[in-house]
């Protein structure tokens, strides 16, 4: 543990962390590129280095990544990953209304909380907890989805029955390309560039950044209604470690719990503590409208999720997420066996990438504080210049995923197809995250029905599933529940 | 007057600058001369998987030493198009160029996506260069299971088919291994699970299956130490290949427990298959001498991959014989799943005909800015612009316009379009314009090797 520590406190070392952490904070606030893209993209440029090193590089850059996200979803409403989408629903209405600097600054807070919870977590506790993620069988996976998908219809909009239209029709929108389950391609109208299916960034990038920059385009015809930005400073107070305290723990605990869960964790952390901030909210109706609960809820998840998804990566070399596949092939190409053993055969490694986790969480708290009036100033340069720029940077992102024009058709389409969605009051989080674990979904039924010889039953029998189907029903009658004793009670 | 007159003319030698600096880059571009030998260009290794993929190591530590070696006087790059089950990937190179400078490095399963009905195409449309690597493949179960050796496995399979649970998906070259061993034994059935990678470990530590295949190379690195206790280790029970592994001496051969079925996978690396002969060749030579070289088998080795080199007729014999051994065994469903898409689609269009019926959404109410007609047409119609902009920009690129001349004209356009063409503009937006098309262009082709558009 001394070893890695002194390594990474080495000019090199925290050069590489800053280097990392501002290269990802970067890319991850530009709409159109994503963290993933740019961890792909160095790995090979770290073949010749020293493999700690390497590591700390490329951990650095997914953490600040992650945390760049929420400025592009705050301040554009353009989330770069399906994790920052919930930040939009409060982010963007305050920064809306002359508050981008008050909710970036609670976006940090919260940011820091959930990544130093979850790193407790992942030092202390990563042997004992990583074994919990193997007691999950298909069927609780499938109703973890689910509850998951029920959530973010309630969150996401004002009309349920909207929203589970938006997200039945995300799952629609999945199934093109390779049946998971049977290997059969389906639904792709002998378009072979189909087999592989739509892809999440086109898909992404389209529904929020294209629909949002032609809508901000169209709007640029009417006469500018600038809403002048309050200056207020960081706008953090004390006060506001004791007033979200609770909800910061909570959702920083929901966060790193979900993440260790692996391929789901990263995209339904922040939807579960969002849900579960507002279900225990006395005023659930401000959700939505540029609440600040939301804003921590989402982002202290978020963050949370990190460190939660590398628990197993660690401790049994399952990787949680594309991002951790990719951190996984980093650690082959260096000569390293992911797995079990990886604890006792090379400690210094796993405690480089611990470390340079807690250091990178602190780089970026410092780096975003920082550039948080820059940021905020985003919003004033004339859209002329930044709207091209930005589809110029969706155009090359979709493209560079896997180098073909035809996802840049995609996102086009699917640009177009959310400015529709939008125009008929039909929410988009749900699309998103319903195409994002749908084909989880499959998989894990499919799984699941061929173990059980197409018995349904075990969903409701085997008690973590029954206990998923349980939490979402009660998140989804708390709040109902309450406001009818609210009216009861004002009226007796 | 004078500072605002200094200031244009500081923007204007700073855009000409820039004009000069993209025409220049272009220009190297274009200007390479042709002749007749090869390769003059950097030769493409497409893996169809993610990077950081078990394949995409295997060529990155070919590539590594390739360009060590600095063989071919070329660089070799290795470019990554996941996706479809290695079908497009594997597509791209099909459909390429047959001049040798775009190679598909991939196992069998280019065997099994045609016969489990993927695609249209096997090992037959391309032109195969060289075997570079095979994979020991194992049957493994977790270390308390009673199930010691392979004959254990299929004799309770055989007693009570379908209560063995597999992991393995429908097509894969794993599920092909258990068909093949399943016909040794008339009447025995798995339960094939589909779990892929990581989830087959998991699933099989949990008690959700019984036995999977897996690589050498997985199996070495999922396995606990020996002292963790049995429910938390996995143990290899049968060895697929030919003879025992130097890395697990103790499993013994599938031939060794008086079983039929043989089974490994190997690395190919693959041409189009109208490459001519002399490239072929020389590739295959180039290919050769590196997995002699002590770095790459030792390389290989911490991989688990057993440096078997094929070439020319040997090669072809040898890929006959492996489609053969596939082709034997049908593909079938055992498990009815519900129709997922014909649900989903029912579900959605339910949800549909519910939307427009209850369509007393609370937010009809609301009056939106949108509905502001007065400047209704004006905005749809610049919308409608900056949308064709894009749409031909893409277009163009689609067409082989260079991307150095086509961005700064369509960020240039458009955002002459959103400022309403105010003249005072003209200027920053060309400078901003060609600059950020030269910066992007310089950090994805010099920096990351990543060919744009």
């Amino acid at each position: 543990m001394q070893e890695a520590l002194l390594q990474l406190a080495t000019p090199t070392g925290l050069m590489l962390v800053l280097l990392g952490t501002t290269l990802g904070v970067f890319v991850g606030a530009i709409p159109g590129l994503t963290g993933t893209m740019l961890i792909a993209l160095t790995l090979p440029l770290t073949f010749g280095a020293d493999p700690q090193y390497a590591m700390t590089l490329l951990i650095s850059i997914y953490v600040g990544a992650i945390s760049g996200g929420m400025i592009s979803a705050t301040l554009l409403r353009m989330p770069g990953t399906p994790a920052s989408i919930v930040t939009t629903f409060d982010g963007y209405p305050m920064a809306q209304n002359g508050q981008p600097e008050r909710a970036l600054g609670l976006g940090i807070m919260a940011s820091v909380t959930g990544g130093l919870i979850s790193w407790c977590f992942l030092l202390t506790l990563a042997q004992p907890i990583a074994r919990y993620s193997k007691e999950f069988g298909p069927f609780d996976y499938f109703s973890l989805v689910m509850m998951a998908l029920v959530l973010i219809a309630t969150i996401g909009g004002k009309s349920i029955l909207r929203s589970l239209f938006s997200g039945f029709l995300g799952i629609l929108l999945a199934m093109p390309g390779i049946a998971v389950a049977t290997g059969e391609t389906r639904l792709t109208f002998g378009i072979t560039e189909l087999n592989d299916g739509f892809q999440l960034l086109p898909v992404l990038i389209g529904m929020f950044a294209v629909n949002q920059i032609l809508r901000d385009i169209i709007d640029s015809a009417k006469p500018q209604s600038t809403t002048p930005i309050a200056t207020q400073g960081l706008a953090l107070r004390i006060s506001d470690i004791k007033n979200h305290g609770l909800n910061l723990i909570r959702s920083s605990l929901i966060g790193t719990w979900i993440g260790i869960l692996p391929g789901i964790g990263a995209n339904i952390g922040s939807v579960t503590a969002y849900s579960v901030a507002r279900s225990t909210s006395s005023n659930p109706e401000k959700f939505g409208t540029g609440c600040e609960d939301g804003i921590v809820a989402a982002e202290a998840a978020n963050n949370a999720t990190i460190g939660g998804a590398l628990i197993p990566l660690v401790a049994m070399g399952i990787p949680g997420s594309v991002v951790e596949a990719v951190l996984l092939g980093a650690l082959v190409i260096h000569g390293f066996q992911p797995g079990p053993r990886l604890f006792e055969q090379s400690p210094e490694l796993v405690y480089t990438i611990i470390f340079t986790c807690l250091f990178a969480n602190l780089a970026m708290a410092g780096i975003m504080c920082c550039s948080i009036r820059t940021l905020a100033w985003l919003t004033k340069i004339p859209r002329a210049f930044l709207l091209p720029i930005i589809l110029t940077f969706c155009v090359v992102g979709s493209f560079a995923m896997s180098n073909r024009l035809f996802d840049v058709w995609v996102m086009i389409s699917f640009g177009l197809l959310g400015l529709f969605l939008e125009t008929k009051k039909i929410p988009l989080a749900p699309f998103v995250i319903g195409f994002v674990l749908g084909p989880i979904a499959e998989e894990n039924l499919s799984a699941g029905l061929m173990g059980s010889d197409g018995d349904w039953t075990p969903i409701f029998t085997e008690p973590k599933s029954l206990a998923f189907l349980l939490i979402a029903v009660l998140l989804l009658t708390i709040p109902v529940c309450r406001s009818r004793y609210r009216d009861w009670r004002s009226q007796s | 007057m004078s500072a605002p007159s200094n200031k244009f003319k500081v923007q204007g030698v700073l855009f000409l600058a820039l004009l000069l600096l993209t025409v220049w880059s272009l220009k190297n571009r274009i200007s390479s001369t042709p002749s007749n030998q090869y390769p003059q260009k950097p030769i493409q290794i497409v893996v169809p998987y993610l990077a950081g993929g078990g394949t995409d190591t295997f060529a990155r530590i070919l590539q590594k030493s390739l360009n060590l070696e600095g063989a071919l006087g070329e660089e070799f790059v290795v470019t990554n198009k996941d996706g479809g089950s290695a079908t497009i990937g594997s597509r791209q190179v099909k459909d390429a160029p047959p001049d040798g400078y775009q190679l598909l490095c991939h196992h069998e399963g280019i065997i099994a996506t045609k016969l489990a009905g993927v695609v249209d195409y096997g090992p037959e449309a391309f032109r195969p260069i060289a075997q570079t690597g095979s994979i020991v493949l194992l049957m493994v179960v977790r270390a308390d299971s009673k199930y010691r050796n392979l004959t254990d496995l299929l004799r309770e399979a055989q007693k009570n088919p379908n209560t063995i649970r597999v992991g393995a998906n429908q097509g894969s070259p794993a599920y092909f291994i258990c068909e093949q061993l399943l016909e040794e034994f008339p009447g025995a059935e798995f339960n094939f699970i589909s779990a892929g990678g990581a989830k087959r470990y998991t699933y099989l530590l949990g008690g959700k299956l019984e036995a999977g295949i897996f690589s050498l190379a997985e199996y070495v690195s999922f396995r606990n130490s020996s002292d963790a206790s049995a429910a938390d280790n996995i143990l290899a029970i049968g060895n697929f290949s030919d003879q025992r592994h130097p890395t697990i001496p103790e499993v013994a051969t599938s031939t060794e427990q008086k079983l039929k079925t043989r089974a490994e996978n190997a690395y190919y690396i693959w041409a189009p298959k109208d490459t001519p002969d002399y490239i072929a060749d020389i590739l295959a030579r180039t290919f050769r001498d590196t997995l002699d070289s002590p770095e790459v088998i030792k390389e290989l080795q911490k991989l688990s991959i057993d440096p078997t080199f094929r070439s020319g007729e040997d090669l072809r014999n040898h890929l006959s014989s492996r489609v053969e051994a596939f082709q034997k065994l049908s593909v079938n469903a055992k498990t009815e799943l519900p129709n997922f898409p014909v649900w989903i689609i029912g579900i959605v269009a339910v949800l549909l005909v519910a939307v427009l019926v209850f369509n007393t959404d609370p937010a009809t109410q609301e009056i939106t800015p949108h509905s502001e007609r007065s400047y209704f047409q004006e905005s749809s119609i610049l919308g409608a612009t900056c949308l064709a902009i894009l749409i031909v920009y893409v277009a163009a690129l689609q067409f082989k316009i260079p991307f150095g001349i086509a961005t700064p004209l369509s960020i240039f356009f458009m955002g002459l379009a959103i400022s309403k063409a105010k003249q005072k503009q003209w200027l920053i937006l060309g400078m901003i314009a060609l600059g950020f098309s030269l910066a992007l262009e310089v950090v994805f082709t010099q920096l990351f090797s990543v060919g744009l558009p």
